[in-house]
């Protein structure tokens, strides 16, 4: 049986060191200086999901660290801990003792950093001052805009830049012709369509179109994100513009708990069929604010219940606009 | 599951099924077979708390004696016209059914309203001075004094309360009929709940059951939710049929129901009172600026904007409608909640799981939720081989293997990996 790590696509084929990652060309050259010299500031991570920051986090620490990293390194996930004061915990066990091996400290890799309110980032940056002298930190996030200032100001900024349409095209052929899974340009064109830059969704969708067997193609790719994306958004979206608000909020319901897709799936699956509706093309653009305004406040921590609800309400009121 | 009530299904055929109040059941079928047109008292009236069998033990009795059983509601002043007028005259009322005797069954008798509806009183006792069928009352609270004039032809029969534990022995026996398995304690729970009243205890032990093969006190969370109800219509016809802002903001914030909840409540209902689609849409968005407002009370714990929350998810949602309402609507529990706590274990088992890939694959079990999980089910899904690994290296409990896939793939994936 294959050994753990290999399951996982994303996982067998993440870069190990900074040499392999062939994208990110001036942030990796920049980290391949703190390596020479053993030394590095706090860093901030930024950029879109799925370009490689976790990946180049722990690159760094495999390179910096080598037979030690086990030890040196500790990874931990902001939206996961439980409130700054477990963070602070966990820290602070981490960075007590003395790092091993040459280099002078141990590295925290804070994941979805972004996810901490502001109160706690003051705390995070009290936490980070008290021991910056045995532990540097790698703070990640999707926008560095939602990091407070005096954190940013002590942080080198790494800002990577979503993937080309090449560079996730080549990384796809690559796994394929490892894996020896026949991919055709429809296949790869689909993909990418789906995947929106997002590496890590590409490399997922390769492989679970992958398990269906036989070459991969547009169709294959398809059969895979139509399980992730219900054609039901489509269907509620058409009921809602047709007034029947409350068929439509039972399908809403249907979608959160039967396919268990979240709220932000729902809004920006629905900001995709926008374009698909048969609708007059002005309202496409207002509808899409409405839906925007839904997806920010969920990703603020509103209800999705009750925010969804509230679009539906309004999708009934343009439909009743476009009809009349 | 049967949509039947239980209340109704398991309710008593016989009068010796009749556990607690069985003295008071007794001198009710005595009564029926002994009366005589003639007699004094000329009726029973019988009083007691909600869901005790004052009304079971009036059918059981009438089914055993095989009587016709002819009910009649106090509050509803047309069908006790009819009975005043035909309850004197034997052979009308019997031509139908030959042979059969009737008895008379007036629910609710306090609920007649004594000022508006005093031909309602006046009607009753001429029904009990000229009937030739046996006739019985049924009251909450007998002592009312409208029903003075009424308690004067009557003899008085109590009904208690019925005992918890004899309330959990029926709902035992009734979880062993449906192939329920329930644990006592849960029973227990659920008839303590109750407070003597058998009929809200089944309801309850029915609500509790409804698409679960097991109930345990985990389960009896949404009863708690289930006694605010009635407070709960009270406040959102308040919330919905108050013209005065301030009086409104005043009924949502007053109220002992959890602001969260009354917010559920609303989002479910709010949708019968509008009747334009402008005015469905301004009163769901004042809904989600209350809850967006409630947001940032989390976040930051300024708990001085909740005074905005009540102003927005009241006021604002009820009077975005500007045309005047209708009747008073059927209020629905929040579906949502419910699905919630439905589907909670489930939830929590594909968290767990979200989160466990979130450590191998060093992404927040959220995106794990997001951009793991669904092609994982794939994978499983079309290649039960592949899908086994993952499976194991994940480890996905059977049983929520159950709950993410199909069945007959949850079998192979077992099988592969048995």
């Amino acid at each position: 049986m294959a050994s753990e790590e290999t399951l996982m696509w994303t996982e067998k084929y993440r870069p190990r060191t900074l040499n392999d990652i062939v994208n990110q060309a001036e942030i990796v050259s920049r980290l391949r200086t703190f390596v020479e010299k053993k030394d590095m500031p706090h860093c901030l991570f930024s950029g879109p999901p799925g370009t490689g920051k976790t990946t180049a986090a722990l690159c760094l620490a495999h390179d910096l660290f080598g037979e030690y990293f086990q030890g040196n390194f500790l990874e931990l996930n902001a939206s996961d801990a439980r409130g700054i004061d477990v963070i602070r915990g966990v820290v602070k066990d981490f960075a007590r003792t003395m790092p091993l091996g040459e280099v002078p400290f141990k590295i925290l890799v804070l994941d979805e950093a972004d996810a901490l309110t502001q109160e706690a980032q003051q705390a995070l940056r009290r936490t980070m001052e008290r021991f910056t002298r045995t532990c540097r930190f790698i703070l990640i996030v999707n926008y560095s805009s939602k990091i407070i200032e005096p954190i940013q100001s002590r942080c080198a900024l790494f800002r990577f830049s979503p993937l080309s349409r090449e560079d996730v095209a080549k990384r796809l052929l690559y796994i394929a012709g490892r894996e020896s899974v026949e991919l055709d340009d429809s296949g790869i064109e689909a993909i990418l369509y789906v995947s929106e830059g997002d590496l890590r969704r590409a490399v997922n969708t390769l492989q679970a179109a992958a398990a269906i067997g036989g070459p991969i193609t547009a169709d294959s790719v398809f059969m895979v994100t139509g399980k992730a994306r219900p054609e039901e958004v489509r269907e509620m979206i058409g009921l809602a513009l047709k007034g029947d608000f409350v068929k439509a909020r039972k399908m809403l319901h249907d979608l959160l708990v039967t396919y268990g897709l979240s709220g932000i799936d729902v809004v920006r699956q629905i900001h995709r069929e926008l374009f698909n509706l048969d609708i007059p093309e002005g309202w496409k653009a207002q509808l899409a604010d409405i839906v925007g305004e839904i997806d920010f406040r969920m990703s603020e921590g509103a209800d999705e219940e009750i925010q969804l609800s509230a679009l539906l309400a309004k999708f009934a009121y343009v439909g009743s606009q476009i009809g009349g | 599951m049967s949509r039947m009530l239980w209340a109704e299904k398991y309710a008593p055929r016989k009068v010796s099924e009749i556990v607690e109040n069985r003295k008071a059941a007794e001198r009710v079928a005595e009564f029926i077979s002994n009366w005589r047109p003639d007699q004094k008292p000329r009726a029973l009236l019988l009083w007691g708390p909600a869901g005790v069998g004052k009304t079971a033990s009036v059918y059981a009795a009438a089914k055993e004696l095989e009587y016709d059983l002819v009910e009649v509601n106090a509050s509803d002043k047309r069908s006790l016209d009819e009975i005043r007028k035909t309850v004197g005259t034997a052979s009308s009322l019997s031509s139908l059914i030959m042979g059969r005797k009737r008895v008379i069954l007036v629910d609710e008798v306090d609920g007649i309203s004594g000022s508006e509806d005093k031909g309602g009183i006046s009607g009753l006792v001429e029904i009990l001075k000229n009937t030739v069928h046996p006739v019985i009352l049924v009251a909450n609270d007998p002592w009312d004094p409208k029903l003075a004039s009424v308690r004067e032809y009557c003899e008085l029969v109590r009904f208690n309360r019925i005992r918890s534990n004899v309330i959990s022995s029926i709902l035992a026996r009734i979880c062993e009929r449906e192939g329920v398995q329930a644990d006592p304690a849960a029973l227990r729970g659920i008839a303590e709940n109750a407070r003597g009243d058998l009929r809200a205890a089944i309801n309850d032990l029915q609500m509790v059951a409804e698409g679960r093969e097991r109930i345990t006190m985990d389960d009896l969370r949404i009863l708690s939710l289930r006694d605010q109800e009635r407070n709960v219509f009270d406040i959102l016809k308040a919330i919905f049929y108050g013209k005065d802002a301030q009086k409104i903001v005043m009924a949502a914030s007053s109220s002992d129901v959890d602001y969260e909840l009354l917010m559920q409540w609303i989002c479910e209902n709010a949708w019968q009172h509008m009747q334009y689609p402008k005015e469905l849409a301004d009163a769901y968005n004042a809904l989600s600026r209350a809850d967006v407002f409630l947001g940032r009370i989390r976040k930051r714990q300024h708990w001085g904007l909740l005074s905005y929350v009540f102003t927005l998810m009241s006021a604002g949602v009820s009077l975005s409608r500007k045309t005047s309402g209708g009747g008073v609507p059927k209020y629905q529990f929040p579906s949502w909640v419910k699905m919630m706590s439905a589907a909670k274990a489930r939830r929590n088992a594909i968290g767990s799981i979200a989160s466990k890939i979130g450590k191998k694959c060093h992404v927040s079990s959220r995106e794990a939720f997001t951009s793991y999980l669904p092609y994982i089910k794939f994978i499983i899904e079309a290649n039960p081989e592949a899908g086994a690994n993952l499976v194991k290296l994940f480890d996905i409990e059977p049983e929520v293997v159950g709950g993410l896939i199909s069945k007959e793939v949850a079998e192979k994936v077992k099988k592969i990996l048995s």
